[in-house]
């Protein structure tokens, strides 16, 4: 057989018909099938006709999601929602894909927004926002506008959160207890004390699950503290200039390393995933876990009084900061079919209702009325603390959320490479900047 | 065969070993598995009171039903094809007279080498041309397409083993060709033809990555693709974890150890000729 | 038989014609879903293409950048790496084993030994990164095994510290492939005329020498496939290394699989991973052809 002779030929040959492909001027993509879509007058009227909408989203949103559209249908009772959901580790993946198919959803996760604005595909809702007089605060949409060059942060809204994730620090108020803690800490510095008191009685200071990137949060909080909010949401919002390669982003770092080497955290960090990481936490093996209000509800009903919680702190008390962002934020995909509905739909998360269900599913709910209430001691901590970052405004979007790849390629390995030694804190900090730069370019 | 006593401890010490090699991570995972949930077992231990209920639990956080039925039914369509089509296709290079054979035959062998995530993206696009994205038929076209170059490779080795004299004996027709083909090469062929449909079921089953990239709604992908839901959730446990994985690769396991006698006996046969 | 129910005499097709009808069905999916992936592949290889908008040409700027990015070079030479434990270990054991449940007495222990041995064969690759995330923990069975027998300092992290994850991973991809190649050699030395053996055995020749003059020689074309087989795997692995470190920690078990896939998902940037799905296709097809050469030589 002579294999090595055909190979070669064939692989000849395929190159052949790719170039001869490529000389023909359309590249992959440009021919796909735009827009097919019925286009309907802005209308807050539904009618009586029956609809069946589709809404997709990550499949750990399921229960929030359920109560939601049961609660709608109930006021729309001429509008079904069926939705489908994606585990939400391969929903970032078919996000793109899926606001953008010929049979796309009429309400959808947007999970770059970046790509599907600059796509055209989702569907401007600023007569949406006219119409219902939609009032959100900014620190809640920002991230979903986008001005007529592209750029986030500004301009017309393309998307409505159903509900606020935010980061912050879970502590244990028992283990806490017994090391002589009764308050928790309002600054790094404090914070620093406590760990090493942890650690020196021989009680893991803070769970750090490194496998799957836990390790950003609190050095986002760090970077805040060192760099201030504006500079670190304008990176993360891809304003022309910014950039990560700062001293205060290398000042951070540093900061994390030394908490390492102080063994601060588990010897098995770097092999550690945030669900192993929760349900070590809820069996009361670490002081500390920095986190997001994600886990409340779990940790509440493991730890109950037990429980506490406090926002990332600062360089001095009052100086807190968070990141945070939607729960989802749903979209109306450019092909939807039944687009007045879908917007009924996002006006509806907006209501006192929906406030209401986002509570009682863990989440700090969207707009500013009073907070709802909830049972839960350690989730009224969260709504408490979220409240007061509200009014400070020192929250910024996740730096995890930059750019498509930043989080799997630079921000995942780039901190287990900062923890086990393999980077220096400088490496680290451009490793970040060159990924991002090779997204952004 | 010969051999000293030393040499025939030592191997047997060694064959008991890699015996214990293999099975030690099923071992480890059951034992996680019926621990209770929520608790962080650690490496294997026995329990007094094994959580059997969790196999249950694990069972519909997955939501196996819909995926086991999915998975039959990819197997049931899959299979039968593949066999069919790489019977013809082998017989055809090993006993016919192929144009271009030696052109035609590299063209396959090329495809038992490539690797398979080259392809899943142009896959998705033209899956999504044809207009058949997130239907069966969105999993069923392609995993035909990937599993021929093996099957044709395999079923081609197994005829050129077979005597020859019948087809040479008289120019006949293309039914005549069928005709010996189905009533005499066929029967014959039997041993490497079951050894095939078990070695595409399993390639079938076991498929992840194409079920997440082309079906969008999770309850149409497979029983591998649900490991992914599990790993994926916000609030999984290792016990659970354990479990769920367990539930995933039993179907296989248990027609494996059903089946094994003829699984290595048609290996045996020695049809195995890359 | 040429005259069944027609007056014409009917014209046989000729044989060319009657072999392409035979193959057509499956030419027809492997062109349609495999050979057209693949040629795609090639022509997106040369575009910045983010997999839904507008494409721009960049010739071959992508396969510049898979042969100057650390990340994306490196991951190649990882799957290089892992050859070791996914073919040249498992063949070398599983000839050693296969010698072994051959000389085996008792019928039923070889039949045991052999299902054993070949079950990591059967569940799919994404489990076994499940099981073997679990088995190589911090308080997993390997460590438990470890304390067992007083080494209890060599515990480690397996997948979570740079220095061992490879060689972690390679032991899963070891654990796979061992079933594969004892079954595989098992049956070509049941090839093997049992005659040469007895006149060996007259001859005073021992064991290993036996090993060495009639078993190895013997068993020329089923190495031959084994290599092929677990090389083309270990350079296209994919599914344990997903399930079990996603290509971490750091970078240092990623290989082109996970890679290609993530940026052809992740980041959206389906030109470059194109092109080192290209690089990688390549690749395989360098390694692999000179190997079929030696499997066939035999004939």
């Amino acid at each position: 057989m002579k294999i090595g002779k055909s190979i070669k030929t064939i692989v000849a040959g395929a190159m052949a018909m790719a170039c001869l492909a490529s000389m023909a001027a359309c590249g992959p993509g440009s021919s796909s099938s735009q827009s097919n879509a019925t286009s309907e007058p802005v209308s807050t009227d539904l009618g009586n006709e029956n609809i069946e909408l589709k809404l997709w989203d990550g499949a750990g949103l399921k229960t929030f999601d359920d109560q939601l559209i049961e609660a709608f249908q109930k006021k729309y009772p001429n509008i079904t929602i069926k939705a489908t959901y994606d585990p939400d580790n391969t929903s970032a993946q078919n996000g793109p894909r899926i606001i953008s198919a010929a049979d796309t959803p009429d309400i959808a996760r947007i999970t770059d927004i970046n790509s599907a604005v600059r796509g055209k595909h989702l569907v401007n809702l600023d007569d949406y926002a006219k119409a219902y007089k939609w009032n959100l605060p900014e620190s809640q949409t920002e991230v979903y506008q986008v001005d007529s060059s592209g750029k986030i942060g500004s301009g017309s809204l393309y998307a409505v959160p159903d509900g606020v994730s935010m980061t912050g620090l879970y502590w244990n108020r028992k283990v806490a207890k017994e090391l002589g803690i009764t308050e928790a800490p309002t600054t790094v510095e404090q914070l620093e004390a406590d760990m090493k008191k942890a650690s020196d009685a021989g009680v893991l200071a803070m769970m750090m699950p490194a496998k799957e990137g836990g390790t950003s949060y609190i050095y986002q909080a760090l970077l805040t503290n060192y760099e201030g909010r504006d500079a670190v949401q304008d990176w993360i919002l891809q304003k022309s200039g910014a950039t990560f390669a700062t001293e205060g982003a290398v000042k951070a770092a540093k900061q994390i390393k030394s908490w390492q080497d102080a063994g601060y955290f588990s010897k098995d960090a770097l092999a550690l995933d945030g669900s192993t990481a929760l349900s070590r936490f809820c069996n009361g093996e670490a002081l500390f876990f920095p986190s997001g209000s994600w886990y409340s509800a779990s940790i509440n009903d493991a730890l109950g009084d037990d429980a506490g919680w406090v926002a990332f702190p600062g360089e001095s008390t009052g100086k807190e900061s968070a990141a945070a962002n939607a729960v989802t934020a749903f979209g109306i995909p450019a092909n939807a079919k039944h687009k007045n509905a879908a917007a009924a739909f996002l006006n509806f998360l907006q209501s006192e209702e929906a406030r209401q269900i986002a509570v009682d599913n863990g989440y700090p709910p969207v707009g500013e009325g009073d907070v709802p209430s909830t049972d839960n001691q350690l989730l009224m901590q969260v709504l408490m603390s979220y409240e007061n970052l509200v009014k400070t405004g020192n929250t910024t979007d996740f730096i995890n959320n930059a750019t498509a790849g930043i989080q799997s390629s630079a921000i995942i390995p780039g901190f287990q490479s900062l923890l086990d030694g393999t980077m220096t804190s400088k490496q680290f900090v451009d490793s970040i900047q060159k990924q991002y730069e090779k997204e952004t370019k | 065969m010969q051999q000293s006593k030393t040499t025939r401890i030592a191997g047997g010490v060694m064959l008991a070993l890699t015996v214990l090699f293999c099975v030690l991570p099923f071992l480890s995972m059951f034992s996680a598995a019926l621990q209770p949930q929520g608790s962080m077992p650690e490496g294997i231990q026995f329990t007094a009171h094994p959580h059997w209920e969790n196999f249950i639990d694990a069972w519909n956080v997955a939501n196996i039903t819909p995926l086991l039925l999915n998975s039959i039914i990819l197997v049931v369509t899959v299979v039968p094809c593949v066999v069919i089509f790489c019977s013809l296709g082998g017989y055809a290079f090993a006993q016919l007279k192929v144009p271009f054979k030696g052109l035609i035959y590299a063209l396959f062998l090329v495809g038992l080498t490539i690797p398979f995530e080259t392809m899943v993206t142009p896959l998705y696009y033209e899956i999504s041309d044809m207009g058949i994205l997130n239907t069966r038929l969105a999993l069923i076209l392609p995993l035909i397409g990937l599993n021929i170059p093996f099957g044709i490779v395999w079923m081609r080795s197994c005829f050129e083993q077979m005597p020859r004299d019948l087809m040479e004996a008289a120019s006949i027709d293309g039914a005549g060709h069928f005709r010996t083909f189905r009533s005499i090469q066929l029967p014959l062929a039997l041993p490497a033809i079951s050894s095939l449909g078990i070695l595409t079921f399993l390639a079938t089953w076991n498929q992840f990555l194409l079920a997440v990239v082309l079906e969008n709604d999770p309850n149409k992908r497979t029983m591998a693709g649900a490991l992914q839901a599990f790993v994926g959730q916000y609030q999984t446990d290792v016990v659970l974890l354990n479990a769920g994985a367990l539930l995933i690769m039993a179907p296989t396991m248990l027609l494996f150890i059903f089946l094994q006698r003829y699984f290595i006996r048609a290996m045996l046969a020695g049809s195995v000729k890359g | 038989m040429t005259t069944r129910n027609s007056t014409k005499p009917k014209r046989p097709l000729p044989l060319g014609a009657i072999s392409l009808l035979f193959l057509l069905p499956a030419l027809l999916f492997y062109a349609v879903f495999e050979l057209w992936p693949i040629a795609q592949t090639i022509w997106y290889s040369l575009y910045d293409w983010n997999g839904i908008d507008e494409s721009t040409f960049v010739g071959l700027d992508n396969y510049g950048t898979v042969f100057t990015d650390p990340d994306l070079y490196g991951s190649i030479l990882h799957s290089f790496y892992l050859i070791i434990f996914f073919s040249i270990i498992p063949i070398v054991l599983g000839l050693i084993i296969a010698v072994l449940i051959k000389d085996m007495k008792s019928k039923m222990g070889r039949g045991f030994a052999q299902v054993c041995l070949f079950l990591p064969r059967v569940i799919p690759g994404a489990a076994a990164g499940v099981a073997w995330t679990w088995m190589l923990a911090d308080k997993g069975t390997v460590n438990q095994l470890l304390r067992a027998i007083g080494l209890g300092d060599a515990a480690h992290v397996w997948l979570g510290d740079q220095s061992t994850s490879l060689n972690a991973v390679g032991v899963i991809g070891f654990w796979l492939q061992l079933g594969f190649c004892v079954v595989l050699l098992l049956s070509g030395i049941g090839g093997i005329d049992q005659s040469l053996y007895e006149a060996a055995s007259l001859d005073g020749a021992g064991w290993w020498r036996q090993l060495f003059h009639i078993t190895l020689p013997g068993l020329r074309g089923q190495i031959g496939v084994c290599l092929t087989m677990t090389i083309i795997s270990a350079l296209a692995s994919f599914d344990v290394v997903y399930m079990s470190t996603q290509g971490g920690p750091g970078t240092s078990t990623m290989v082109p699989g996970v890679q290609v896939y993530r940026l052809a998902f992740t980041q959206q940037s389906v030109g470059l991973a194109s092109a080192l799905a290209v690089a990688l296709m390549v690749l395989v097809l360098l390694v692999v052809g000179p190997l079929q050469r030696l499997v066939n030589g035999k004939k």
